[in-house]
């Protein structure tokens, strides 16, 4: 049989890797990543104060 | 027979003859070592050890099975020229699945065969040291292979041409069968004779043109997967499995170590009554640690059967004037219905706000709802976050199964 260059495994491990980097970086932030890809969660910044204030 | 034919080789093998049936020629490629010829004029097959060639077999119709590569043909295996002396197809009606034999064959080292079956060839050569004993079994070790039981079937003889080493005829039957450790596949045949062992190897069709130097008559593009065609699937699967593992572990680890920096420090908690469209302000509470997140807990703490209540909130940063806005709403139901009873939604809801700067905050809520009753509401400074591991580990996995299932509908389609 040929020897076969193992494309696949080796963008699987660097997929792995940006996952875990990726994964690492989310943590240490305290990112909840469902919350980008969610519409219904969500979280919003400005500078316009509340209705009270 | 009138102005029959027979020449004679100096081994005393016969080499050429004239077919009793038709009258036709037949001339011989391996004179001396075959016992069976078919004439290609009219396809009945004669007996080369009787002194006057009786027929064997007679086709009722003469069959128009072209071989791919003729009579005669030179093709080169194992450093080795080879001329096909004989070609015969078969069949087992059973699967309606049907294959052809090319009998080759070299003065010093004997036969083989090629086998070819919808664009699928093998490399075959009859083994002397075949498994005794496990002509029936499903799974044999042989030449520190595992073979396993692939196929099994009655194979007939429908169409024969050039001459055999054996006497063949149309309609011989013989059942076969087949195990495979691809690219390899042992095979079993129980005839009048006995078991007859043969070993075969999977080869590539440009393996077979390249050895004939031209390509098969009515060529055709592989269908299916052959009986014992490599699985190229296999190769990637030996790396995946270990870097999967291997990854997998690292996400978990990984997880539970910046899991435990987390601060998970509640810093605000109050009860709130609902419904209040009215604004309520919270006191000032302190957010620390950096940029970190902030979950809002809700529980309602009464108010809830078979309701719901939505809180909308902004945190509000005293120093910086920003707003982090969130909507927390719970809904929880239950009833008893057809014999069953059953609960939908829960008493309690987190909601997560994502970067949340260090700082000093208060928090403003509004509620609404179809009921009236009371909640707790958490503030939770660095809460750990479960769902972006799930994902890591998911995506992880995607690529495994991916290769596992191909790998698998390989296999499924070779024993289809």
């Amino acid at each position: 049989m040929k020897n076969r260059i193992p494309i696949l495994p080796l963008f699987y491990i660097a997929f792995a890797l940006s996952l875990l980097v990726g994964l690492g970086y989310t943590q240490a932030r305290g990112i909840r990543l469902l919350n980008i890809f969610s519409g219904s969660l969500y979280s919003h910044s400005g500078h316009d104060g509340p209705d009270h204030k | 027979m009138a102005g029959e034919q027979i020449r004679m080789t100096p081994m005393g093998g016969v080499k050429a003859f004239n077919c009793r049936n038709c009258g036709g020629q037949v001339t011989l490629l391996a004179p001396g070592q075959t016992i069976a010829a078919a004439c290609k004029h009219c396809g009945a097959v004669a007996d080369l050890t009787d002194d006057n060639f009786r027929i064997l077999s007679k086709v009722k119709e003469m069959i128009t099975r072209e071989p791919r590569f003729e009579i005669g043909s030179k093709a080169t295996f194992e450093g080795k020229t080879w001329v096909v002396i004989g070609f015969m197809a078969r069949i087992v009606r059973e699967f309606h699945f049907e294959w052809e034999e090319y009998l080759l064959f070299n003065p010093y080292h004997g036969f083989r065969f090629l086998a070819h079956a919808y664009g699928h060839w093998s490399w075959i050569k009859m083994i002397h040291d075949g498994p005794l004993g496990l002509a029936g079994a499903n799974n044999i070790h042989y030449q520190k292979q595992d073979f396993k039981f692939l196929t099994q079937g009655e194979a007939e003889v429908f169409y024969v041409l050039g001459e055999f080493y054996w006497q063949v005829k149309v309609g011989d039957k013989a059942q076969t069968r087949d195990l495979v450790a691809a690219p390899r596949m042992l095979s079993v045949e129980l005839e009048e004779g006995g078991l007859i062992w043969s070993l075969g190897e999977y080869l590539d069709p440009q393996v077979v043109e390249k050895a004939f130097g031209t390509p098969p008559k009515n060529k055709v593009r592989r269908i299916g997967v052959g009986a014992n065609q490599p699985n190229p699937h296999k190769v990637d699967l030996r790396w995946v499995l270990p870097t999967y593992i291997v990854s997998m572990l690292l996400t978990i680890v990984l997880f539970f170590a910046t899991d435990a920096s987390l601060p998970n420090q509640s810093v605000l908690q109050e009860k709130r009554a609902f419904p209040d469209t009215t604004d309520h302000v919270s006191g000032p509470f302190e957010i620390g640690n950096g940029i970190s997140n902030v979950e809002i807990q809700l529980r309602a703490d009464s108010g809830l059967d078979n309701h719901w209540v939505e809180y909308q909130g902004v945190l509000h940063n005293l120093e910086t004037n920003e707003n982090y806005e969130f909507v927390a709403g719970a809904e929880y139901y239950f009833g008893y219905t057809d014999g069953e009873n059953w609960t939908e939604g829960s008493k309690s809801v987190d909601v997560i706000l994502n970067e949340v700067p260090a700082g000093n905050y208060e928090m403003v809520t509004s509620s609404l709802s179809d009921s009236v009753g009371t909640a707790t509401i958490t503030v939770v400074r660095g809460a750990p976050i479960y769902t972006n591991v799930f994902g890591v580990l998911l995506l992880l996995s995607l690529a495994p199964m991916f290769v596992i299932i191909r790998s698998a509908g390989f296999e499924k389609q070779r024993n289809a």
